[in-house]
């Protein structure tokens, strides 16, 4: 009754909290309700006890054997004694479910969030503790209590977030280029909460629902179903005799099904192939075997791509790409992310060519000329995926084979590269299966996305489309994105275009505005040819967009980023902070420059890098501060205006001076 | 009532049973074993509790395990504390699919017969362990069966309640066939009117309980206690024993020796002399 009692009122008051957090002006509805998923040990945790403690309890007083005596009838009481373990599970979900769909409805948020929150709980409380409940009877009813409480110690270990210590360690080696042992596929087996719930929700993934996942609870409750089937059905029943092995052998195909190669989990740390940022890392930096980036174009344009995509447990792709202008000389460079294995590439005839692969390059040799080129691959994307729950792959990433050598990881930030190789838009014919509703910068007609293009973008998940202001806005309402003011900001943005006399639009009429993700994106807006990848919708995408289109530049980083500041809020940090410089320091206006030597140092460590790398260490990071009080220093002595205006100039043009040096000159208002 | 024919048990390479059969006619049959001999697993095949090897079990109605038919109290019986008398007894009679209408009178009659009606709402925590076992006896009881199994009835009870046990189950009908294992001899003395021997997992004897003490007959034997430690070792020390104010020791053995004195066999010489090979 205690067990019972405390789990309900955690679950209430788990509920109740993030009821609350959703309430809060500004909540991120996706993280509150995920909010308790990091706890979700606790609901199996207790159903396995009261399971075991009901289910073992006749046994422990010796009532047992009186009752399996009853040969025909004893399973009724083994049924009896389950149905109040299975009441709280009932009711468990029942109460979660409720708060959680309190707070979607509250929103306003339904479809598809509300069906998603179903699905989640529904996984990763529901099946947990239906497995809890069966495998509590099952080691009820064939151990002691010692044994029973060690089973249930187990479980909260190896389903528990602890376990992963354990092959987390034991890779280790691994990242010094050594062997390592994966234990992961071990831990995988028992992987039956939500993964690594201490992240934040993604807004666009959603909930942890992955295919692989739901394989594993089918596994496992079939196969508790199998060995206690026999407990709870009268022998009366000739069908029972089938239904055990007939379980088992389910439970064995469930596994197959869950063994089958892929690597679909959200943010994966395994080293071994996984999919996070940590395993790029990992393959790009430490693993000695990982060649290097490189940069090549193609002797050979590209006039057309036809695709078949499909996003189940990992992407499969036949991809068709029709060449031009072929000097190659029999040797076509393609790139085409590591993670994706070529399983075949064939002419337009469908003969096999012969091709190498090298990390992330490909490259396709033929004695005659080719006029089509046709790869098979599937695999996995360590950052950017394609599974049953998410798509989201951004034109800069070579999810099909792009033309030459390109960078796929840069090593300076330790992220994606995001170069577009825009030799010109491309026609796209692209037929894409998946689980899950799908924006793209192309167009879709009667199920195909098509269009010329030089960066196709596919988003799906818990995403939504509208049209604002003669955009197409792809956004994610389930996290409370919301592109209302959006309008506003456009209309800004090109008031900033005149304002800034920019001759070419930063943001052209109708490109389709995709919301990324926030954990893919290195800004907060992407320029891509043909879309504008945007973090969110706050006031400081004006600024955003207008530095978009600029190149990654380190030693221009800080300014990048002091200037976008300024356009964060219109009553801001950056205005309260002049605000508060004029108040107090009106007598002083120097004060907030830094001293001349600190400046000399800082130009005498950028001067003296060799290498990008040691830039970012030695002036990026130092210089942060610095750099945001000049800017600010340039803006109380030029007005806001005029010091923006000027400030983009600078940025956007291809000026020698360094920031620090554009900051800190005379001001005269002109152009670079 | 109760046919069985070539029970073999197996638990991997170890024979529990190796081919037992008999069949249990009306009144009190005892099954003597020592530990280890295979008694539980022989009532528990018999029951369906566990599944034989091999051979056949005939119930009187042709089924299987325990039900209206047949009365089963295992060795370890025990109720949930929370329970009273007649709730425990209710569910033992859903157990048996007892029809609704019956069930009252049917607890009251078994708890008549164990001389615990005026326990009837006494929760099960608040009982000694002899009225549990009584109360198991009621449950065994229910649906008035025409055969009854107790596997060590008398395990762990104190003497009182041993006396006042075995009072009850000589008390029972004699239409019923009541199977009692037990490795105590005096248990089976006092209650069966037939005893079954069973050792390492085989019938090594059965009969009245003057064919099984005749079994030992020309074996028994007093001996000076103070002597007993000269003969050779082909004898076996069953006791001791005062002779018109002498100690003796009651000895088992195939022959007499010097000083050994001829005595009655008992169904306990009769039951040591098949378990020590003597027979």
């Amino acid at each position: 009754m205690l067990t019972a009692g405390g789990t309900f009122a955690l679950a209430i008051a788990a509920g109740v909290h993030e009821v609350y957090l959703a309430r809060l002006p500004g909540a991120d509805l996706l993280n509150s309700l995920g909010n308790y998923l990091r706890y979700s040990i606790v609901w199996p945790l207790a159903v396995l006890v009261l399971a075991f403690e009901f289910g073992s309890g006749p046994r422990i007083v010796g009532m047992d054997e009186s009752v399996d005596a009853h040969v025909a009838t004893s399973h009724r009481h083994w049924l009896a004694t389950m149905v109040p373990p299975a009441a709280v599970v009932v009711a468990l979900f029942g109460i979660i479910l409720a708060l959680k769909m309190v707070a979607v409805f509250a929103e306003g948020a339904r479809s598809p969030l509300g069906w998603h929150v179903v699905a989640s709980v529904t996984l990763n409380i529901l099946a947990p503790c239906v497995m809890a409940l069966l495998l509590g009877f099952v080691a009820a009813t064939r151990l002691k209590r010692v044994a029973g409480y060690a089973v249930v110690a187990a479980f909260a270990f190896l389903a528990g977030p602890y376990s992963e210590i354990v092959p987390i360690v034991a890779q280790a080696g691994f990242l010094q280029g050594k062997g390592g042992l994966n234990l992961y596929p071990l831990r995988d087996l028992f992987g039956v909460l939500a993964p690594d719930a201490t992240w934040y929700v993604d807004p666009l993934y959603g909930f942890p629902m992955e295919q692989a996942r739901w394989l594993l609870a089918g596994f496992w409750i079939t196969l508790l179903m199998a060995l206690l089937l026999p407990r709870l059905t009268s022998p009366r029943v000739r069908w029972v005799r089938f239904a055990s092995p007939g379980l088992l052998c389910a439970a064995g195909l469930l596994l197959v099904a869950f063994l089958l190669p892929s690597s679909e989990l959200r943010r994966d740390y395994r080293l071994f192939g996984g999919s996070s940022q940590v395993t790029e890392q990992a393959y790009y930096r430490l693993q000695s075997e990982a060649p290097a980036q490189l940069q090549e174009p193609a002797r050979f344009a590209t006039s057309s791509y036809e695709m078949s995509l499909s996003a189940d447990r990992e992407l499969r792709a036949t991809t068709t790409v029709r060449i031009a202008n072929d000097s190659s000389g029999g040797e076509y460079r393609f790139t085409l992310y590591h993670g994706y294995r070529v399983l075949r590439v064939h002419d337009s005839q469908g003969r096999p060519l012969d091709y190498s692969r090298e990390g992330d390059y490909v490259t396709v040799r033929s004695a005659e000329k080719q006029e089509r080129l046709t790869f098979e691959y599937r695999g996995s994307g360590g950052i950017y995926m394609a599974n049953s729950q998410c798509v989201f792959l951004p034109g800069y990433f070579p999810y099909y084979p792009v033309p030459g050598f390109v960078r796929v990881w840069d090593d300076l930030y330790s992220a994606p590269a995001m170069d577009v190789v825009d030799a010109g838009a491309v026609k796209y014919t692209v037929r894409f299966k998946a689980h899950v509703p799908l924006v793209s910068n192309l167009e879709l007609h009667e199920g195909r996305f098509e269009g010329k293009n030089a960066a196709p973008t596919f988003i799906g998940g818990l995403v939504t489309e509208r049209e604002i202001a003669g955009h197409r806005v792809a956004y994610y309402p389930a996290s409370g994105s919301n592109p209302e003011g959006l309008s506003d900001l456009i209309t800004r943005v090109s008031e900033l275009e005149r304002e800034f006399d920019i001759d070419e639009r930063v943001l052209p009429d109708a490109v389709p505005i995709l919301q990324a993700p926030e954990f893919h994106m290195l800004g907060g807006a992407t320029r891509l040819p043909g879309a504008l990848l945007v973090s969110g919708f706050d006031e400081s995408l004006a600024g955003e967009v207008l530095v978009a289109a600029m190149p990654r530049r380190p030693d221009r980083s800080n300014l990048k980023e002091a200037f976008v500041r300024f356009f964060s809020d219109s009553t801001g940090a950056a205005e309260a902070s002049l605000a508060s410089l004029n108040s107090s320091e009106t007598a002083r206006p120097a004060e907030p420059v830094p001293s001349s030597r600190e400046i000399a140092r800082l130009e005498n460590a950028r001067r003296s890098a060799r290498t990008e790398w040691e830039l970012v260490q030695k002036y990026v990071y130092p210089a942060r501060g610095v750099v945001s009080r000049l800017l600010l220093a340039k803006v109380l002595a030029d007005g806001q205006d005029e010091a923006l205006r000027d400030t983009y100039r600078y940025l956007s043009s291809d000026s020698q001076l360094s920031e620090i040096e554009f900051l800190t000159r005379p001001s005269h208002g002109g152009k670079q | 009532m109760i046919q069985v024919r070539d029970l073999k048990k197996a638990y991997g390479r170890v024979r529990a049973l190796k081919g037992v059969s008999f069949s249990l006619q009306p009144g009190v049959t005892g099954l003597l074993g020592p530990n280890g001999a295979g008694k539980t697993t022989l009532l528990r095949c018999m029951l369906g509790i566990i599944r034989p090897t091999s051979g056949d079990v005939r119930l009187p109605d042709g089924s299987r395990g325990q039900h209206r038919e047949v009365g089963y109290l295992p060795q370890r019986f025990g109720l949930l504390r929370e329970l009273t008398v007649h709730e425990a007894l209710a569910y033992f009679a859903a157990l048996k699919e007892m029809p609704p209408d019956d069930v009252e009178a049917a607890i009251d009659e078994a708890l008549r017969e164990v001389n615990l009606l005026d326990r009837k709402s006494t929760q099960v925590g608040a009982l000694s362990g002899g009225m549990i076992r009584r109360v198991g006896v009621a449950a065994t009881l229910l649906g008035c069966p025409t055969v009854l199994v107790f596997d060590e009835p008398t395990a762990g009870l104190d003497p009182e309640e041993r006396v006042r046990f075995k009072r009850l189950v000589a008390s029972l009908s004699p239409a019923r066939a009541v199977l009692i294992s037990t490795h105590i001899v005096e248990d089976i003395v006092a209650l069966a009117s037939r005893v079954m021997v069973l050792d390492g997992g085989e019938v090594r004897a059965s009969g009245t309980l003057e064919e099984v003490a005749n079994l030992a007959r020309g074996k028994c034997y007093f001996a000076p206690p103070g002597r007993v430690n000269e003969y050779s070792a082909d004898y076996f020390i069953d006791g001791y024993a005062e002779v018109d104010g002498q100690s003796f020791a009651k000895v088992l053995s195939p022959r007499p020796y010097e000083g050994f004195t001829p005595r009655t066999p008992s169904v306990e010489d009769g039951y040591l002399c098949v378990t020590r090979g003597m027979v």
